[in-house]
């Protein structure tokens, strides 16, 4: 086969008029030409990777512009407390630079908002995010208000009523949902996502018993009577007489908490029959491994930075930000390969959508995320240069 | 919990033509050197193998619907490069026939009739490629497309930590290929 030949073979091809033994032909000269290899670095290579990925990112994109979020990004920063390094080799330097993912265009998550179901006594659930504000039931001797956006209210119209059956009630909210809830003994509720409080419309004169799932930040009204309040979340039995405090006890986290903003509690771990009284600013946490509880001293504001409009994370890993981030966004999280074990913390607004907030996280360590229509995947930044 | 780096490339071709953005990322990942390594070889211009392999996967993303149940994704990325270059050189012989030599050492070569051994031949070529690069790319790409194996599920069966499973199925592999590529070479002798 002379070059002539093959510049022929070449032609009949670019025309499309090459038959099968001389497409053969071609493919089997295509297998000799040009064998030595071409010098390319690992870097070019790289550069190559990421450029071609993000033009491919760009013909699929539907608006999602990067400058937009680095900007947003630089003004959270500021609020940005602090990052932990846990790592002892990796070098504690900040990756700036993104590995562009297809699925940042996919979709975003927007954040949470007022949204909660009402079970009542009978079993009939109201959903409440859409609903007029006004009576929505009345439960026994209490009726039911939804007073403003997000918040549900009882009031006791027979307060010295002879004792009856306790009506109870739960309000609930999803994934991506918060809700205010003042009770018939003026003791206020504020719900966290993916949480519940079951409780009776009005109290009797014994203890004031409520039982929480997820996370709740209660202002207790004091009685005059010294009439006790008790929180059931989990393992945690909380018993006040008037008090502000933060009760967390989400089943996928290790650890359930109690933390005093004031007044004063006293906790008894169910689990082993453990008790603590603690002072403002302390809290208590039960281990759900070995059902262990300790107390320590912390800034017990921050336990509340939820219900003011913020997450705000201490020394944590990816794995519970991402929880937090599930709750609040509705998310589902999965892992892809190695996980970074630094520790991250920072505040961040619950108002921004995933995206903003998963970009500022990037920036603080090794991690990486792609948004999915249906989840986000965290993997582990890996730097293309040392790749 | 989803690890597509685990799955194999058949498994990410039936998600990809679901519209799984992840798993064309995945196959990108596993892909995207070998074909642009390749593509620079036979074009010796960066530009133009960049904007080749970028056509070539916006061409995937484009008909992955239309993908075979049985795709074999490496053929497939194999064969779309050789005709793109294939396509390159024809059209580039027609601006300037002098400037580019299209001679090859042995210009006697037989053309290989089956098609099978062709295609065998063309990742041969390519994947001997995976030696040029980095080290990390190269386990993923030899234990999840090669063997249709998970690090962990070969750890798993071996009793051993995923560390020493990609020492040992590296050196393996290499076996395997130095055999695989003189059996190759022993067919052309005889045809």
């Amino acid at each position: 086969m002379q070059e002539d030949e093959i510049r022929q073979l070449l032609e009949k091809y670019r025309k499309g008029q090459a038959n099968d033994k001389e497409v053969a032909q071609l493919e089997t000269w295509y297998l000799q030409w040009r064998n030595e290899p071409f010098p390319v670095s690992a870097d070019e290579l790289e550069e190559a990777k990421l450029n071609v990925w993000e033009n491919l990112n760009k013909k699929h994109s539907r608006g999602f512009n990067r400058p937009r979020w680095f900007a947003a990004a630089s003004i959270l920063l500021l609020a940005v407390v602090g990052v932990y390094y846990f790592s002892q080799k990796q070098p504690a330097e900040v990756k700036v630079d993104n590995k562009l993912t297809l699925n940042q265009v996919a979709k975003d998550f927007k954040p949470g908002g007022n949204r909660a179901l009402l079970t009542l006594a009978g079993g009939k659930k109201i959903v409440l995010n859409n609903l007029q504000n006004g009576q929505i039931s009345v439960q026994g001797m209490a009726s039911v208000n939804k007073t403003s956006e997000g918040n549900l209210s009882y009031t006791d119209h027979a307060d010295n009523s002879p004792e009856g059956n306790q009506v109870m009630n739960k309000l609930s909210t999803p994934r991506g949902g918060q809700y205010h809830l003042t009770l018939t003994d003026g003791t206020q509720v504020w719900l966290n996502a993916a949480s519940s409080i079951t409780f009776p419309v009005r109290f009797n004169q014994g203890d004031r018993v409520v039982t929480v799932t997820g996370e709740a930040y209660f202002e207790v009204a004091h009685k005059t009577n010294n009439q006790v309040f008790k929180v059931i979340a989990g393992k945690q039995e909380i018993t006040v007489l008037g008090t502000r405090f933060n009760v967390r006890n989400y089943d996928d986290d290790k650890t359930a908490a109690t933390t005093l903003l004031s007044g004063s509690v006293h906790i008894k771990n169910t689990a082993t029959g453990k008790v603590a009284m603690l002072t403002p600013g302390q809290e208590a946490k039960i281990a759900r491994a070995d059902n262990n509880l300790t107390v320590r001293q912390v800034n017990a504001e921050n336990a509340i930075c939820w219900k003011l409009g913020y997450f705000l994370f201490d020394n944590q890993s990816i794995e519970s930000i991402m929880r937090v981030m599930s709750r609040w966004y509705d998310v589902d999280v999965a892992y892809q390969g190695p996980v970074t074990k630094e520790r991250f913390g920072g505040t961040f607004s619950r108002s921004a959508n995933l995206s903003e907030t998963l970009k500022n996280l990037e920036i603080l360590g090794r991690v990486h995320f792609k948004i999915m229509p249906d989840k986000v995947i965290v993997t582990e930044y890996i730097s293309p240069k040392n790749d | 919990m989803v690890t597509y780096e685990c799955m194999s490339d058949t498994e990410l071709a039936g998600l990809i033509s679901a519209d799984d953005h992840g798993a064309f990322a995945e196959i990108y990942e596993r892909y995207f050197r070998l074909l642009y390594v390749h593509a620079l070889k036979k074009l010796r211009d960066k530009d133009e193998a960049r904007d080749l392999v970028q056509d070539l996967f916006a061409h995937l993303w484009t008909r992955r619907a239309s993908f075979d149940e049985q795709i074999n994704i490496s053929n497939y990325l194999y064969a779309s490069v050789r005709n793109r270059v294939i396509n390159l050189v024809a059209h580039k012989q027609v601006a300037d026939k002098y400037l580019l030599s299209l001679a090859v050492d042995d210009m006697k070569i037989e053309a290989i009739t089956d098609h099978r051994i062709r295609e065998r031949q063309l990742a041969e070529m390519i994947e001997s490629e995976i030696g040029a690069l980095p080290p990390k790319m190269r386990e993923v790409f030899e234990l999840s497309r090669k063997l249709n194996f998970t690090h962990r599920e070969i750890a798993i069966q071996l009793n051993l930590s995923e560390q020493s499973v990609r020492s040992h199925v590296k050196g393996a592999l290499r076996i395997l290929r130095t055999k695989f590529g003189t059996f190759i070479n022993l067919l052309l002798f005889f045809k």
